[in-house]
C-alpha cells in the first residue's frame, strides 16, 4: 500500500490544479472586484450620512449660538432689544430653537448597510409633542434602489461568495469521474475524502482571504477617512462571516459526499442557494409578518396638531397644568396663571406632554413588534442562516430595526431633557436665562456599538450545523469505502 | 420529459409550486387587511376632521387631513414599489409633509431578499422551474442516444430544438393561466375591488413572453452544452447572474449617475426659496409688502382694514400659492432624478430580461414609480384645495385682526369633500414603460433567432 500523502502536499497540488486554469482566476478576479465594489457601496452611503450630520448639526448650533448671542446684546439699541427678548421669552426662543439629534454609523456599518437606507438617521426636535415630529419627519428613501437592494459586503458575502463556493466545489468528485482521472488520483493513494476535503480547504482558504483583505481595506477606510478605530463589532462581522461561509463549505462538503454525478451535484448545490438565499428568508419574513402584525394606521394619526378654542379657555388651561403636574410632581407648584403672559403657551405644551404621555403605550406596541419580527429572523439562524445572518450584520452595523427603535428610545430622552431646561421658565413664569440654554442637551457624537446577543446564538448555531454536516459527510465517505 | 424520470426534480417543482401556493395566500390576505385597515384610518380621519369643534379656519387647516394609499386589485399579485414608499401623508398648511410608514420600515430585514408575492413567483421561481424542465432536454437525448432516433424519423434538428421549447412554454402556460384565474378570483373574493380584466390580460403576455425566452434559454443552452451538470450551472448561473446581480447593479449605477437629495438638503432648498425668493432676491417680507401694496392701489384704499375682504385671508393663500410653487420645482427635480435612475435600470434589461418583466409588472399592477408618485400628487392637489378653502372663508368671512375670536360655520367641515384617491388603469401605466415592452420584445426576437440559428447546427455528430 502507497503512503498516504501529506494533506498540505496535496492542497498544494490542488492550488497547482486550481490556478492551472485560467477562468479559475479571472472568476477570483471577478468576486474580488465584486467584493471592492460593495465595500465602495457601503463607503459612499456612510459617507452621505455622516456629511449630512455635520452639516446640519453644525447649522443647528449655529443657530443656537446665534439665537444665545442676545444675552449679550446691546438693549439700547432696537436689535439688540430684539435680540434679548427673542431668548429670554419662552414663547419666541421656542421660536427659533430645534435641536438636532442624529445617528452617527459606527464602523461595521462600512459593511452592512441593512435597512439603514429606510430609517431616518436625523430628526430636529423642537419643544412640542414628541411623537407629533416623529411622525411627520422622514428620509427620502430611493425606492428603485431598496426594490433591487444593496450591493454592499453584506450582500457579497451573503449571496455571493457561497456562489463562488459552489461553482468552485459542486463537482469536485464527478468531474474527476467523468474526466476519467480519477482512477489516477485514487491510484496515488488519495482517498475521495482526502481529495474533496484538500479541494475544499483550498477554496476556503481563497474565499477567507478575498475576506479578509475587503475587511482589512473596510478597517483602513474607517480608521484614516473616517476617524473610527476597530470595534468589537468589526470582529464579529468577521467571524460571522467566516462562519457563515464554512457552513456553505461544509454543506457543498456534504454534496460531493453523496457522491451524485454532476448534473444532480450541480442541481443540489444550486437548489441549496436558491432555498438559503430566497426561498427561506421570504417565508420566513411571512411567518414573521403573520405572527406579529403591525399596524400603523393609529400611530400615523398622531402627527394632527391639536389646535382649537380650547386653548383659548381659562378653566381648561388651569386643569391642564395640574394634569401636567400630576404626571411631572416638578410642575406640581407652577405658578403660570391665566394672568401670565405665556399662559396660553404654557397650556399647549402641557397638552403637548400629557398627548405624549397617553400616546406612548401604542407607539411602544408599534416599535416593540418591528423590532420582534427582526428578532424571530434573527433567531431563525437554523432553518434560515441568510437572512439571519443579514440580520446579525445588520444589528452589528446598528442599521436594523432594534438600533432605530433605541434611537427613538435616546431621542424621546432628549426630548425630555429639552423639556427641563425650557419648561421651568415656561411653567413658573420667568423669562429664560443662560442657565436654562446651559441645560439644553447635546447628543454625543459616538456611534453606538450595541452588541445583538442572538449573534452569539447564531454563531452557536452555525458550529453545530458545521459539526454537523461534516460528521455526517465524513459518516458517507465511510460508508462508500466499506461498500 | 426528462424531468419525470428524475424524483429529484420532481420534488423540486413541487416544493416550488407550494412556494407559489404560499405566496398567494399570503398576498391576498396580505392585502386583504391592508385594505380594510387603510379604509377604516381613512373613514377615523376625516370622522375627525367632521367632529372638530369650531375654530379658526387656519386652525382648521393645522389640525389636517390625512391620505392613505388605497391597495389596488393587482397588488395581491406585484405589489411592486408600494412597500418601499411612503403610505400615508398628514396634510397641513404651509408645508408637503414626508410620506411616511413604508413597509419596509416595518419589516425585518429579510424582506430585503424579496417580500414573497406570486410576482416574485413568476419572476425568480419560474424561470428556475424552466432550467429544471430544461436543462437536459437536447444534451440527455444525446447522452441516451435517442437523438439520433428522433432524426432518423425525419424530424429536423430545429423542429426538436422548437418542439421541445414548445413543450416547456406549454407547461408553464397552464401554470401561469391557472395561478392567474386563482389570484383575480382571490382578489375579487377577499379584497372586494374591482377588476381591471386588461392589466390581468397584459401580466399574462408579458409573464408567457418572459417564460418564452427562459425556455428558449433553457433549450438553446442545453443544445449547446453536451455535459448535462456544465448545462445545469450555466443555466442557474445565468439565472443568478440576470435576477439577482445585474438589478442590484443596475440600482447602484443609477443611483450613482443621478444622486437623490438628503431630506435635510431638500427641506433646506426649499425653506431658502420660500424665504428669499426662488431667484434669491426677493424676500417673503418684500413679497409681502409687494402685494399688500398693489391690493392698496387697486381698491384705490390707504390701509389693508379697509379693503373689501379680510387681508390675512388673502395674504396667507398667495403665500400657500408661493410655496407651491417652490414645492413643484424642488419635487419635480426629485422625481426626474428617480425618473432617470428608473430609465437608466430599464436599459439594463439588455442584460436581464427580469428587469423589463419587473418594471412591466409594477406598471400593470399599478405598483410602478409612476403610480406611487401620483398618489402624492393626488394628494398634495387635496391638500392645497382644503388648504386654499379654509384661507378663501377666513379671507371672506371674516374680519381683519379676528384671529382669535372668528370661528367656522358648523356645516364648513362637511363643506370639504373627503378624499378620493384614484388607481389608474393599464392605459395610463403602458406609456411610462415603452423600453421595457421593446426590450422584453427584442428578448424574444433575438432568443427566436438564436434558436433558429442553432436549428443549422448539428453539434450531435
Amino acid at each position: 500500500m502507497k503512503e498516504p500523502i501529506l494533506f498540505s502536499k496535496l492542497v498544494k497540488w490542488q492550488f497547482w490544479l486550481f490556478a492551472k486554469q485560467k477562468t479559475n482566476l479571472l472568476l477570483l478576479i471577478a468576486f474580488f472586484v465584486t467584493g471592492l465594489y460593495g465595500l465602495y457601496q457601503g463607503f459612499a452611503f456612510k459617507e452621505k450620512q455622516i456629511t449630512t450630520i455635520h452639516a446640519f448639526r453644525d447649522e443647528k448650533a449655529d443657530a443656537i449660538n446665534k439665537l444665545v448671542a442676545g444675552f449679550q446684546a446691546d438693549t439700547t439699541t432696537v436689535e439688540g432689544r430684539e435680540a434679548y427678548q427673542k431668548v429670554t421669552s419662552p414663547r419666541e426662543a421656542n421660536f427659533y430653537t430645534t435641536l438636532p439629534v442624529y445617528k452617527i454609523p459606527n464602523t461595521t456599518a462600512l459593511y452592512a448597510i441593512g435597512q439603514g437606507d429606510v430609517f431616518p438617521y436625523y430628526y430636529m426636535i423642537k419643544l412640542e409633542s414628541f411623537f407629533m415630529q416623529l411622525f411627520k419627519q422622514g428620509e427620502i428613501a430611493n425606492p428603485l434602489r431598496a426594490l433591487a437592494g444593496h450591493f454592499d459586503v453584506s450582500f457579497w458575502i451573503i449571496h455571493l461568495l457561497p456562489l463562488l463556493i459552489i461553482v468552485l466545489c459542486f463537482n469536485i468528485l464527478s468531474s474527476e469521474l467523468d474526466n476519467g482521472n480519477w482512477r489516477l488520483i485514487n491510484s496515488q493513494g488519495i482517498t475521495s475524502k482526502r481529495w474533496v476535503a484538500s479541494n475544499i480547504f483550498l477554496v476556503a482558504c481563497l474565499a477567507i482571504s478575498l475576506l479578509f483583505i475587503l475587511f482589512l481595506s473596510g478597517l483602513m477606510i474607517n480608521y484614516f477617512h473616517f476617524g473610527q478605530p476597530p470595534s468589537i463589532t468589526d470582529l464579529l462581522f468577521l467571524a460571522g462571516a467566516c462562519l457563515y461561509l464554512t457552513v456553505w463549505l461544509s454543506a457543498l462538503y456534504l454534496i460531493n459526499a453523496l457522491r451524485l454525478n454532476t448534473s444532480a451535484s450541480a442541481l443540489y448545490g444550486g437548489l441549496l442557494w436558491v432555498l438559503v438565499c430566497i426561498v427561506m428568508p421570504a417565508l420566513t419574513s411571512t411567518v414573521s409578518e403573520k405572527i406579529i402584525p403591525v399596524d400603523n394606521t393609529l400611530v400615523s394619526r398622531m402627527s394632527r396638531r391639536p389646535q382649537g378654542a380650547k386653548f383659548e379657555d381659562d378653566a381648561f388651561g388651569i386643569k391642564t397644568v395640574r394634569q401636567l403636574g400630576e404626571l411631572k410632581p416638578q410642575y406640581e407648584k407652577a405658578t403660570v396663571s391665566p394672568k401670565s403672559q405665556g399662559f396660553r403657551f404654557a397650556v399647549y405644551f402641557a397638552y403637548h406632554e400629557l398627548l405624549d404621555d397617553s400616546n406612548s403605550v401604542a407607539v411602544r406596541h408599534y416599535f416593540n413588534n418591528i423590532e420582534k419580527r427582526q428578532a424571530l429572523t434573527n433567531a431563525s439562524g437554523l432553518v434560515n442562516p441568510a437572512a439571519a445572518m443579514d440580520g446579525i450584520f445588520a444589528g452589528l452595523a446598528r442599521n436594523d430595526a432594534a438600533a432605530n427603535h433605541e434611537f427613538i428610545g435616546n431621542m424621546m430622552k432628549f426630548h425630555q431633557r429639552f423639556h427641563d431646561a425650557f419648561f421651568p421658565a415656561l411653567f413658573f413664569d420667568r423669562a429664560l436665562e443662560k442657565s436654562d440654554f446651559k441645560k439644553l442637551p447635546e447628543q454625543e457624537a459616538t456611534a453606538s456599538g450595541k452588541i445583538p446577543g442572538m449573534i452569539f446564538v447564531n454563531l452557536l448555531v452555525f458550529v453545530i450545523v458545521i459539526i454537523v454536516l461534516i460528521r455526517w459527510a465524513n459518516v458517507k465517505f465511510s460508508h462508500r469505502l466499506n461498500t | 420529459m426528462q424531468w419525470q424520470r428524475d424524483r429529484h426534480i420532481r420534488w423540486a417543482i413541487i416544493a416550488f409550486l407550494l412556494f407559489g401556493i404560499i405566496a398567494l395566500w399570503h398576498q391576498v390576505s396580505y392585502q386583504a387587511n391592508l385594505s380594510a385597515d387603510r379604509m377604516n384610518a381613512q373613514q377615523a380621519s376625516r370622522r375627525e376632521w367632521l367632529s372638530q369643534e369650531l375654530k379658526h379656519p387656519h386652525m382648521a387647516a393645522h389640525f389636517g387631513n390625512y391620505a392613505y394609499k388605497k391597495p389596488y386589485m393587482l397588488h395581491c399579485f406585484d405589489p411592486g414599489l408600494s412597500i418601499y414608499m411612503g403610505t400615508s401623508v398628514y396634510m397641513e398648511p404651509h408645508r408637503q409633509n414626508d410620506f411616511l410608514f413604508s413597509k419596509s420600515q416595518e419589516s425585518d430585514s429579510g424582506i430585503r431578499f424579496g417580500w414573497l408575492s406570486p410576482a416574485l413567483v413568476c419572476q425568480l421561481i419560474i424561470p428556475l422551474l424552466i432550467i429544471l424542465l430544461s436543462f437536459n432536454t437536447v444534451n440527455g437525448e444525446m447522452k441516451r442516444g435517442t437523438l439520433p432516433l428522433l432524426l432518423s424519423q425525419g424530424m429536423s434538428f430545429r423542429k426538436i430544438l422548437f418542439a421541445k421549447t414548445f413543450a416547456v412554454f406549454m407547461l408553464l402556460e397552464i401554470f401561469l393561466t391557472a395561478y392567474l384565474v386563482v389570484i383575480v378570483f382571490a382578489a375579487l373574493l377577499f379584497v372586494k375591488a374591482n377588476v381591471d380584466v386588461s392589466a390581468a390580460l397584459y401580466i399574462w403576455v408579458i409573464y408567457s413572453l418572459y417564460g418564452l425566452c427562459w425556455s428558449m434559454i433553457g433549450i438553446s443552452v442545453s443544445s449547446k452544452i453536451k455535459n448535462i451538470g456544465s448545462s445545469l450551472s450555466v443555466l442557474l448561473l445565468i439565472w443568478m447572474f440576470s435576477t439577482i446581480l445585474i438589478p442590484r447593479i443596475s440600482a447602484n449605477v443609477a443611483e450613482n449617475l443621478y444622486d437623490v437629495d438628503t431630506n435635510y438638503s431638500f427641506k433646506k432648498q426649499i425653506a431658502e426659496d420660500i424665504e428669499k425668493g426662488l431667484d434669491g432676491h426677493d424676500s417673503k417680507s418684500e413679497r409681502a409688502q409687494r402685494i399688500e401694496q398693489s391690493l392698496l392701489a387697486q381698491y384705490k384704499v390707504d390701509s389693508i382694514q379697509k379693503l373689501p375682504f379680510n387681508f390675512e385671508g388673502y395674504i396667507m393663500q398667495q403665500s400657500e400659492e408661493y410655496s407651491s410653487k417652490v414645492y413643484d420645482i424642488h419635487f419635480q427635480k426629485l422625481f426626474d432624478a428617480l425618473d432617470h435612475q428608473k430609465t437608466v435600470q430599464a436599459w439594463f434589461a439588455l442584460l436581464s430580461p427580469y428587469i423589463a418583466v419587473r418594471n412591466l409588472s409594477m406598471a400593470a399592477s399599478n405598483a410602478s414609480l409612476e403610480s406611487e408618485i401620483d398618489f402624492q400628487r393626488q394628494a398634495e392637489k387635496y391638500r392645497r384645495g382644503f388648504v386654499q378653502d379654509m384661507n378663501n372663508d377666513m379671507m371672506n368671512n371674516s374680519a381683519y385682526g379676528t384671529f382669535f375670536t372668528y370661528r367656522l360655520k358648523a356645516d364648513q367641515y362637511s363643506a370639504i369633500h373627503d378624499l378620493q384617491i384614484d388607481n389608474h388603469g393599464l392605459s395610463w401605466s403602458l406609456p411610462h414603460v415603452l423600453v421595457e415592452n421593446s426590450l422584453l420584445l427584442l428578448w424574444t426576437l433575438v432568443l427566436l433567432v438564436v434558436l433558429v440559428a442553432m436549428g443549422h447546427k448539428t453539434f450531435y455528430h
